[in-house]
């Protein structure tokens, strides 16, 4: 699958643009605030159906238009077509296959796949467990409408139990009640969490390898699932239901106390150490840049290996942040794989990169270099 | 806005009803206008007196103008069966079904600590109560198949226990005439865990 050409309309600071992306590494350089990452964020939009930053999607829309409207051509395995999402500033979306058929704008993803790196990603390994929780669930849904359904029930359920433990002793006949709630969380929970070790599992592997080969050290990237609830790997459906019981029981009294709920999968979390140390407390900015990119990577590579289909990638200045041989071994890593859309402050990069698509983004106009 | 003082307010009254937004509401206030008075009249004296006359069956809650709602009433229905629902919106659709003859018990919503509801808040006293009349041998749980309402069963199903009625739930799975490539995802699992054998 290659994305070969967007239209942004009313995007962000673009009135018109139209821009031919190459099928290997495309570049946009240019200073700050001109719009570089306003592109990959209309690339992205086109897969999720979203911003990748903004709070409210209509903050997409350049000021004093009524929407906002990105298209792709997409070259796919079996056919060509084209999807395209247009977002108005009252945040209304619809989206279009081929401009007539409406899909809802999350089934966009089901045409094309798109991955970023984004400097806020690196909260990933900065940031709390619940940013690597998203990370996951992100991961996870793009690919399984199960998970992503399980996910929602869970959820509900456990906003459930905690309003039912705030009111535990006012609540009457709560104790059965919560027998209940309990049994609703180990019956979908226990899914979230065989899903969640198996793609860890998956994950882990690719990224270590990314790691290695962009680090070209002999640092070792570990990935490990760190569960709220301790399943061993390759965990079946069964045994996490069991643990998770077992676990719940354990922890009844003290959940009571607490009046909320301290087990299960909305408690997970994603280790990710360098060599054995922390990424978080011990490893150096370039490491943990490095980190992430080389799990973003391996989310990429997930997603080949269960559509077929490789996602594109976008890379929102990244290049700046690691040093020559890192850069190198980065986009060696990439070219022949993914299609790859990077952005940079700096042009240079271009040389490095044969048959790679140069543009130069300056005040929201795009010219190739 | 800018409109006679009484039909701000009729807008204002229409806004009320469930479904009914701002431009709904001015849209059906505009169309009473062009009534005939005797048709508004109709129309608003129908909701008074619903309102007046409509009260819940005393012993399933179903709505009623008589002392017993009309399943309650009938003497060909199976009075083995009750079959317990949130809402009388639930009543309502499987009388549409047409099939089934049991009674019915209407709950009044369903236990959500989320939103302060508990079991004393939908109608399961007068449930155990009817129970205790030995006539009922099965209890079809007709709630929402959500999280309050799969709570709501189950709680209902732990209640009644080993009294030795059986308690049964509605199934889950795919809709009658549909492709099956056109179900949902998660439709399709519950079908397959819920399969049959032929």
């Amino acid at each position: 699958m290659v994305l070969k050409r967007i239209s942004l309309r009313g995007f962000r600071n673009y009135r018109a643009l139209d821009v031919d992306l190459s099928e290997g590494v495309t570049l946009f350089s240019g200073s700050n605030a001109q719009g570089k990452t306003n592109l990959l964020e209309g690339i992205y939009a086109l897969s999720a159906g979203r911003s990748f930053r903004a709070a409210k999607d209509s903050e997409m829309v350049l000021w004093g238009e009524e929407a906002a409207w990105a298209k792709g051509w997409v070259s796919g395995e079996y056919s060509d077509f084209t999807v395209s999402l247009s977002v108005s500033s009252a945040g209304r979306k619809t989206a279009r296959l081929n401009d007539v058929e409406k899909i809802r704008p999350s089934e966009l993803s089901d045409r094309l796949n798109a991955v970023a790196f984004i400097p806020d990603d690196l909260d990933l390994v900065k940031g709390s467990p619940a940013a690597r929780r998203k990370f996951l669930d992100l991961q996870i849904s793009q690919l399984s409408p199960v998970y992503r359904q399980t996910l929602i029930v869970y959820s509900r359920t456990v906003l459930q139990k905690n309003a039912l433990l705030k009111n535990y002793h006012e609540m009457p006949d709560s104790p059965r009640l919560l027998d209940i709630f309990n049994e609703g969380l180990v019956r979908e929970g226990s899914l979230l969490v065989k899903m969640r070790s198996d793609a860890v599992e998956a994950l882990a592997p690719l990224a270590a390898g990314n790691y290695g080969y962009i680090a070209d050290s002999s640092e070792e990237l570990e990935v490990t699932y760190m569960p709220s609830v301790e399943v061993g790997q390759r965990p079946d459906l069964e045994s996490v239901k069991e643990s998770f019981a077992k676990k719940l029981a354990t922890h009844r009294a003290a959940e009571i106390a607490r009046g909320a709920c301290l087990v299960g999968p909305q408690r997970d979390d994603l280790g990710l150490s360098i060599s054995g140390r922390a990424a978080s407390s011990f490893g150096s900015q370039g490491q943990q840049r490095t980190a992430v990119i080389s799990l973003k990577l391996a989310e990429a590579e997930a997603i080949t290996a269960a559509r077929g289909e490789s996602p594109v990638v976008l890379l929102d200045d990244v290049l700046s942040e690691l040093d020559e041989s890192r850069r190198q071994r980065l986009i060696r890593r990439f070219l022949g794989r993914c299609q790859t859309v990077i952005t940079a402050t700096d042009a240079e990069y271009a040389f490095s990169m044969p048959g790679c698509l140069s543009y130069r983004v300056a005040a929201g106009e795009v010219a190739p270099l | 806005m800018k409109a006679p003082e009484s039909m701000v307010k009729l807008i204002e009254q229409l806004r009320k009803l469930p479904g009914v937004g701002p431009k709904t509401a001015g849209r059906m206030a505009l169309h009473i206008l062009q009534m005939d008075p005797e048709t508004v009249a109709g129309l608003a004296e129908a909701m008074v007196k619903a309102k007046e006359l409509i009260h819940p069956c005393p012993v399933c809650f179903n709505y009623t103008d008589e002392d017993l709602c009309w399943v309650c009433k009938d003497d060909n229905r199976d009075r083995s069966t009750i079959c317990v629902v949130e809402g009388a919106e639930g009543v309502l659709a499987l009388e549409r079904m047409g099939e089934y003859k049991g009674l019915y018990h209407v709950l009044g919503g369903n236990i959500s600590p989320m939103n302060g509801k508990g079991p004393d808040d939908v109608r399961l006293r007068e449930l155990l109560e009817r129970l205790k009349e030995n006539r009922v041998s099965e209890v079809i749980l007709a709630t929402d198949p959500d999280v309050e309402g799969e709570a709501t069963a189950l709680y209902i199903s732990r209640l009644i226990g080993d009294s030795g009625i059986k308690v049964t739930r509605l199934a889950r799975g795919l809709p009658v005439g549909g492709d099956l490539e056109y179900a949902d995802e998660v439709t399709l699992m519950r079908a397959m865990e819920g399969r049959r054998k032929l």
